[in-house]
């Protein structure tokens, strides 16, 4: 696996590398442009005042003279017009030279090889240690005449800057990649508390610590990981007490559907039964799609998506869907509507006056009458359903809106629910900030009441 | 005889489907997709077209889009999503009517025979009688600022009543209108609609009445008409 460590080292060497090698050429181009003409010039100013010394001194022979000269730090080649060859001091790497150009020093000329000297792109020109990179000039000694080439012995002069400037870079390049390590491992510490965490929760197991405080960009990946972890246990705790409450109510119906079923297979044919295997069904899609929508809402983030919209035009569109059975049930109704729009979730709403139309329904007589009255005022708008119907003797008008609530288990069993819908229409009202109230009607019938803001 | 289209990819839901419309006396046509759907079209020329929405090959939007364009008849879709945005497409796409799986087939039967008489030319414009209107295509009684949705029965009879106002119409030919000539239930049937529909026009803001003509039948009648 590439870990991140490797990753900066790579990166951190590759970085000296590249900087070193563009600091290299730049500074080399300068040589060549800028400080190759004066060091010429300098080294010729040199070579000059060793070729006076010689010819102005009197000497036997310049020998011990420029052996003298080669040890305090040059490099110096003597040539005579017979082509006698001396070296002198630190050796030359390369010691070809051109004979036109010993030719012409021997004939009086200057030459200048350091500033001649070729530019190329990896050679320092200050370094190359080559007889063609010197300064040339001519003197005559006992009646010959003599060319001298001389460079400095760069070598020699600066073996302990070289080893000093080694031992500098050394413990750069050292001492960064050990900081960088240090500063990978406190960025990638956080980063692996974080995976760890991460499949401890893939295992379900939320109590998880992540140790991570910081102020940065990590802190804040923490910091919203902690959150995520919060909203993730939650829906978790939520799933499996969901779970265990809804299971008995899909299999009771189920168990129904299948034995009823059976009874049809073996040819006793009773139309009751294949009527309760379609209340049982109905019963179970009721169950499903109403606990669906109750999911949405116990997310811990409440995501209602609400918008402006017409509230008398989705009342009459509810009491439209419902035309077939209210014409089942020979039930009229009534609507008093006022131009009114809400700010709210459409979807959510809708579910609300479903629920409350068809429980108008439900609970209803057949021929029976109900009752649809919208009120405003400048800051709320309520909604009245009131039907004239069986009504609820439960006064208790709380316990309505409880989850898997149903009255009188004897008398309500002959009316198709789940218990669900109240709690959800509750739910849904007070997402809109809204109010709910139930009020028994005499002598007979249920009066709902659903106030919202309008804003 | 009424002949009906449905398309549907699932066997069970369109033999189900079928069976029930077949029972209540239209002639069905069968198609597993829309492209089969749209074959048949040629052929039969159907009054009404019931369509799922999910389907392989060509899906329910699509062939509604091309019905659409190309014929002149209702069409309701059928869908296992319920979510607004869905509706809103299916009206998009210019579905007249939108059912969720799964529901009751007296619910379809009820939007089918809906659509279908919204799309009879025939049937009669609104009719307006004082502070009374009645919309014959949306079936609904518009009385001041009040909406009165009736059992459909309980329409027919009122709106027939109002079709010619202070107009006495005898038991027989209330009884014809509004339930047909071979109706076998007795005449206490009519006096028992007649009766909701006084009671439930009590409730309401309005002064029109239905009479008893002794021995003769009824009639509508209001201060204003």
């Amino acid at each position: 696996m590439k870990t991140l460590y490797s990753k900066f080292v790579w990166m951190t060497l590759l970085i000296m590398f590249a900087s070193g090698t563009i600091g290299f050429m730049v500074v080399n181009t300068f040589y060549h442009q800028n400080l190759k003409e004066k060091n010429d010039e300098k080294n010729i100013e040199v070579a000059k005042s060793i070729v006076e010394l010689i010819e102005t001194s009197n000497l036997n022979s310049f020998t011990p003279l420029l052996q003298t000269i080669g040890d305090t730090g040059y490099q110096i080649y003597i040539v005579n017009e017979d082509g006698e060859e001396e070296f002198y001091g630190g050796d030359f790497r390369i010691r070809e030279m051109n004979n036109s150009i010993v030719n012409r020093v021997l004939s009086g000329e200057v030459y200048h090889g350091m500033r001649e000297y070729p530019k190329e792109t990896f050679i320092t020109g200050y370094f190359s240690n080559e007889l063609t990179n010197t300064v040339g000039v001519p003197f005559t000694f006992d009646h010959k005449k003599y060319a001298l080439f001389q460079r400095p012995n760069i070598k020699f002069l600066f073996n302990e800057i070289h080893l000093l400037l080694g031992g500098l870079a050394g413990a750069m390049i050292f001492i960064s990649v050990i900081a960088m390590l240090i500063v990978a491992k406190r960025m990638i510490d956080p980063l692996a508390k974080l995976t760890l965490a991460t499949k401890k929760i893939a295992n379900e197991d939320f109590e998880v610590p992540i140790l991570v405080n910081q102020r940065d960009e990590i802190g804040q990946l923490a910091d919203s990981f902690r959150n995520m972890v919060k909203q993730l246990e939650a829906s978790d705790r939520y799933k499996k007490e969901f779970i265990a409450r809804v299971s008995h109510d899909f299999q009771t119906p189920l168990l129904n559907i299948q034995g009823y079923a059976a009874l049809l297979e073996n040819g006793e044919l009773n139309s009751n039964y294949a009527e309760i295997i379609r209340k049982e069904a109905k019963r179970l899609s009721g169950v499903m799609k109403q606990l669906l929508l109750l999911t949405s809402f116990d997310q811990a983030n409440n995501r209602t998506k609400k918008e402006l919209f017409q509230l008398d035009d989705q009342l009459k569109q509810v009491v439209l869907k419902f035309r077939w059975l209210l014409d089942e049930k020979d039930i009229s109704i009534q609507l008093q509507l006022k131009k009114v729009e809400v700010l709210g979730d459409q979807e959510m709403l809708e579910y609300v006056w479903e629920n409350l139309i068809s429980n108008a329904i439900k609970y209803n007589y057949s021929p029976g009458e109900i009752q649809l009255e919208m009120t405003e005022t400048m800051e709320y708008v309520q909604v009245i359903i009131q039907d004239n119907g069986i009504g609820n003797k439960d006064t208790d008008y709380g316990q309505w809106t409880e989850r898997f609530y149903r009255e009188d288990e004897a008398r309500s069993t002959q009316i198709e629910g789940s218990g669900l819908g109240l709690a959800i229409v509750k739910e849904v009202i007070q997402s809109h900030n809204g109010m709910l109230s139930f009020e028994n009607v005499e002598p007979h019938g249920t009066k709902v009441c659903v106030q919202l803001k309008k804003m | 005889m009424v002949v009906i289209l449905a398309v549907d990819d699932d066997v069970h839901t369109l033999e189900l489907i079928s069976i029930f419309l077949s029972n209540t006396g239209y002639r069905v046509v069968k198609a597993k997709n829309g492209r089969e759907g749209l074959a048949l079209i040629e052929n039969e020329l159907p009054d009404l077209a019931i369509v799922d929405v999910m389907m392989p090959e060509m899906d329910g939007l699509t062939l509604t889009k091309i019905i659409r364009e190309q014929y002149d008849f209702p069409i309701l879709l059928l869908t296992a999503k319920g979510r607004l945005e869905d509706k809103e497409k299916g009206y998009l796409a210019g579905s007249d009517d939108y059912l969720v799986k799964p529901f009751e087939p007296k619910e379809l039967l009820f939007r089918i025979r809906a659509i279908l008489r919204r799309y009879d030319k025939t049937s009669d414009a609104n009719i307006q009688i004082g502070n009374m209107l009645i919309n014959r295509k949306s079936f609904e009684v518009q009385i001041g600022e009040e909406l009165l949705v009736l059992p459909l029965k309980e329409f027919e009879l009122l709106s027939k009543l109002a079709s010619k106002p202070n107009q006495v119409f005898t038991r027989d030919q209330l009884i014809e209108a509004v339930w047909g000539i071979d109706f076998e239930g007795d005449e206490q049937t009519l006096s028992v609609h007649i009766k909701r529909i006084r009671e439930r026009l009590v409730k309401t803001q309005t002064d029109i009445q239905i009479k008893t003509v002794r021995g003769m039948g009824y009639k509508l009648e209001g201060m204003h008409v």
